[in-house]
């Protein structure tokens, strides 16, 4: 161990590593992305106890203050799994290191919703529910709280299922929620666009899809950390999907590395792109996603583009890759970014 | 001069001190840390200007006093009253607290007041990137220490790197950022770089949670 770690020379790092790799690495997520998946990865590791309770409701709010009602005190590591869940409602942070709670919730599940919306007020907040009590245990995020049951994601406990076709259904889902026209995104987000009207693409329109797909895979891939702008020898590396094994974090299975690539006709200035340059991005775009998975011993390697070209020319712009990517097992896919709503319905997809 | 802090108009560090607790006591607050006592408010201030580092961040204050009891920054406590009075700080659980020795002292506990603070709040977020980048790494940092329990945050320094190293005796100046860069504690943060899988794309959140959480390890008998 080097000296200049002063009176920490003798510190046992590798150890707290395995212990806590990874906590954290969600750092800029959204609050309510993070909440969710943190819940979740305590709900698996407090799961795989076997004299955890699984006769009641679990429930958390994304609302770290303590509420009146609460008379035990702040439980800190809740992350660690060791700290009974279930049949209580738990006031956390979005990293869920530590939480209040309200005891006793068994019995009436009505009770509880009604106890968390009109009693203590916080419909509201970001919340999830957890019943052990099903045959396949599952967990229900409501992003906009307890009051707004319609909006409802569900999922098992159990690993998530990463394969080609669950990260291109992901993806696919944000570009329809996000990017497929210019209104698409949520009001007042950057826009990927610097002229719509125009087709010129904004400056940053490759780094604000990269923020996009983070969280999104981020948030489906919930036992999964996704990684960005990796430098590697091979280049920087957009996104890279990898799976840590609960029991020993250093432990790292790296499942995807993911290239972006922004084709345009135009820059975000209005100048032209020359016609040739779009084949030699893709071209390149494949040699860097076979260096990365080399180099990474990533299972999957994908070229993701994001087309923002004032035509829409379909899959051909892969003709000239498609037997070298199906050789060297990279995916292809492409989205298209519609410049206008009008473009979009003339397109016939509504 | 490695820290950020004013050598000469008093008025703006005074400002600057204020900002600080604001952001401060918003994060605690965001953690689920509020209400929060006189000395460990003082002890996460110390970690924040000692970590800042690993957020590529200055420190916001770069030395201080080493005390049996831990970190105490009395310009720091003068601008907490400050904003006692000026209603922008809640001061609660008033009480006398036993000291060693049969010294006692006044001890409250501290939670902002949002009537009066979130146009503060508002206004440094539009201010600079700055101060965003500075908000976000004092959130991400009380995030980590929430993993703590009270009593683990107020016994802390027996084993933070800085604050615990033997060469700095008691009533002397612990200098990590103002004249000297030795801080043993932004080192080990960052050492989980060399050691982790993740490598060089280990994040600086990470490096928090995981410098608490070995800080935590320690406290509790592990080297």
């Amino acid at each position: 161990m080097p000296a200049s770690l002063g009176p920490w020379a003798d510190a046992d790092f590798v150890t707290t590593g395995r212990l806590h790799n990874g906590i954290g690495a969600d750092q800029e997520l959204p609050a309510s992305v993070r909440f969710r998946r943190n819940v979740a990865k305590l709900l698996k590791r407090r799961h795989s106890v076997e004299d955890a309770r699984r006769d009641s409701l679990a429930v958390f709010i994304l609302s770290p203050r303590r509420p009146d009602l609460v008379t035990h005190p702040r439980i800190p590591m809740l992350d660690n799994g060791r700290t009974e869940v279930v049949g209580r409602i738990w006031f956390v942070n979005e990293a869920v290191r530590t939480g209040h709670y309200i005891e006793d919730i068994s019995g009436d599940d009505a009770l509880v919703f009604d106890t968390i919306c009109t009693q203590i007020g916080l419909g509201d907040s970001p919340a999830v529910v957890f019943d052990p009590r099903l045959a396949t245990p599952e967990i229900r995020f409501y992003p906009d709280g307890l009051s707004n049951g319609d909006t409802c994601i569900v999922h098992a406990i159990s690993d998530t299922y990463v394969s080609a076709d669950t990260i291109n259904r992901v993806v696919e889902r944000i570009y329809e929620s996000s990017f497929i026209t210019p209104n698409a995104g949520v009001p007042g987000t950057s826009s990927v666009w610097q002229d719509s009207g125009q087709c010129w693409p904004s400056r940053n329109a490759e780094a604000i899809i990269q923020a996009h797909l983070k969280t999104g895979l981020h948030a489906h891939f919930f036992d999964c950390d996704v990684r960005h702008e990796q430098p590697s020898k091979a280049g920087r590396l957009d996104l890279e999907i990898e799976r840590p094994d609960p029991n020993d974090y250093f432990t790292i299975t790296r499942l995807a590395v993911i290239e972006l690539k922004v084709l345009r006709s135009f820059r975000y200035n209005g100048r032209a792109v020359r016609d040739d340059a779009i084949p030699r991005w893709i071209t390149k775009g494949v040699g860097q996603v076979v260096a990365y998975r080399i180099e990474r011993h990533a299972q999957m390697g994908f070229l993701m583009c994001f087309d923002m070209r004032d035509t829409d020319t379909g899959e051909q712009c892969f003709s000239h890759v498609s037997s070298l990517a199906r050789d060297r097992s990279v995916c292809l896919s492409r989205w298209f970014l519609y410049n206008s709503s009008e473009a979009y319905r003339a397109a016939g997809l509504v | 001069m490695l820290s950020q802090t004013p050598a000469g108009d008093p008025h703006t560090a005074s400002v600057r001190r204020r900002v600080r607790i604001v952001t401060l006591l918003d994060a605690a607050n965001h953690a689920g840390m509020t209400p929060m006592p006189i000395l460990r408010f003082h002890a996460v201030a110390y970690l924040a200007n000692v970590l800042a580092p690993v957020w590529q961040l200055d420190a916001h204050d770069g030395r201080l006093l080493k005390r049996r009891g831990g970190p105490f920054y009395p310009a720091l406590q003068k601008d907490l009253d400050r904003l006692t009075g000026m209603g922008l700080v809640h001061l609660t659980q008033l009480r006398h607290q036993e000291e060693a020795r049969g010294r006692w002292r006044l001890d409250g506990s501290y939670d902002l007041n949002y009537r009066f603070a979130s146009p503060v709040l508002d206004c440094l977020q539009a201010i600079s990137d700055d101060e965003r980048m500075t908000r976000a790494y004092i959130c991400e940092l009380l995030l980590a220490l929430s993993s703590l329990s009270d009593d683990d945050i107020d016994t802390a320094m027996q084993e933070d790197a800085t604050y615990s190293d033997p060469q700095v005796t008691e009533g002397n100046v612990i200098d990590f950022a103002e004249w000297s860069d030795r801080n043993w504690t932004a080192t080990a943060a960052e050492h989980f770089r060399d050691i982790l899988p993740s490598g060089d794309r280990t994040t600086p959140g990470e490096q928090l949670h995981l410098y608490v959480a070995h800080l935590h390890r320690r406290l509790h008998g592990a080297r």
